[in-house]
């Protein structure tokens, strides 16, 4: 199936494009979105990679899959707009983890969170904080972290998209996920959380 | 419900406490400080730690109320973000994209 949409995509079927967006569509706005945080700026991105996709597909050779490049275009003509702009600098993780004392240890205790799943407008509130800090991370940190959380692709494909050790990969989405959670943390912890 | 999805959720705290304590009667040498099992804790979640490593860990969870509260907030803020991924392309912007598709491929290259 992807084999025959390469091909039709190789003879430059206008259908094939219309395929294209119908299976992975979705996948490459939300990318585009969760990158650039902006609707306006993710529908750029999307058509400036699908023209790239359609200048490029001859060369395509299937030893990546279909989607692998796809993720690897969109990301990278996210990114190429991104360093344009002023972006979040790595010492914004400086604070993001815990504090702990010479010996290891918290230096202050760690609240509980209270999650309230069942509460769909304080559960909207905080995905809205959590995109805000998604925007707040520096633009390698949040291409990791939309790959591998909101994606879910293997540490692997990421790797390979992004060109970076998978080592890498881990440790940004780990230091991604220690700076959201520092990041919802005033808005989760017991007692400090919206009234319900 | 929410109190019925509340002392549920406590019981299976206290349950699995319970029986990281039952396993691992005592801490191990090496896992004693909060910092070390933060670095671990997508290791943990990985599953990706070696068994020695991981019964390590969860015996200092089990003991510590700091550790513990911060795995449950960690995977707490992974779940909110897996959220994310429900978004769909809007109608609009798929129908902009597609004209300007078909106007592109009708362009001499």
């Amino acid at each position: 199936m992807p084999a025959e949409l390469v091909e039709a995509l190789k003879r430059n079927e206008a259908s094939a494009f219309e395929r294209l967006l119908a299976q992975h569509g979705a996948m490459l706005y939300r990318v585009a979105l969760r990158l650039m945080g902006q609707r306006e700026e993710a529908e750029d991105v999307l058509q400036e990679a699908l023209l790239k996709v359609h200048q490029n597909i001859q060369a395509f050779d299937g030893r990546a899959a279909l989607t692998t490049w796809l993720y690897r275009i969109v990301v990278n003509t996210a990114l190429m707009r991104l360093r344009a702009q002023t972006r979040a600098p790595e010492e914004l993780f400086d604070t993001a983890g815990p504090l702990f004392t010479e010996d290891g240890d918290y230096a202050q205790e760690v609240a509980e969170w209270a999650m309230p799943p069942e509460q769909l407008l304080l559960r909207q509130e905080a995905l809205g904080m959590l995109q805000q800090g998604i925007e707040r991370l520096p633009d390698l940190y949040r291409a990791v972290y939309v790959l591998a959380e909101i994606e879910s692709l293997p540490y692997r494909d990421i790797a390979a998209i992004l060109d970076l050790p998978v080592g890498t990969v881990k440790t940004r989405l780990h230091r991604a996920r220690l700076f959201l959670r520092a990041v919802l943390a005033d808005y989760f912890a017991a007692g400090k959380g919206p009234s319900a | 419900m929410t109190s019925w999805a509340w002392l549920m959720g406590r019981f299976r705290t206290w349950l699995f406490k319970l029986e990281a304590r039952l396993s691992h009667p005592r801490p191990s040498v090496g896992m004693q400080h909060c910092r070390h099992v933060i670095e671990l804790i997508m290791g943990y979640l990985d599953d990706t730690l070696e068994p020695a490593e991981r019964r390590a860990f969860e015996a200092h969870i089990a003991d510590c109320g700091n550790c513990w509260r911060f795995l449950r907030s960690y995977r707490a803020t992974i779940a909110l973000g897996q959220e994310l991924r429900d978004e769909d392309i809007p109608s609009d912007v798929r129908e902009r994209l597609e004209t300007f598709l078909h106007n592109r491929l009708q362009r001499p290259s």
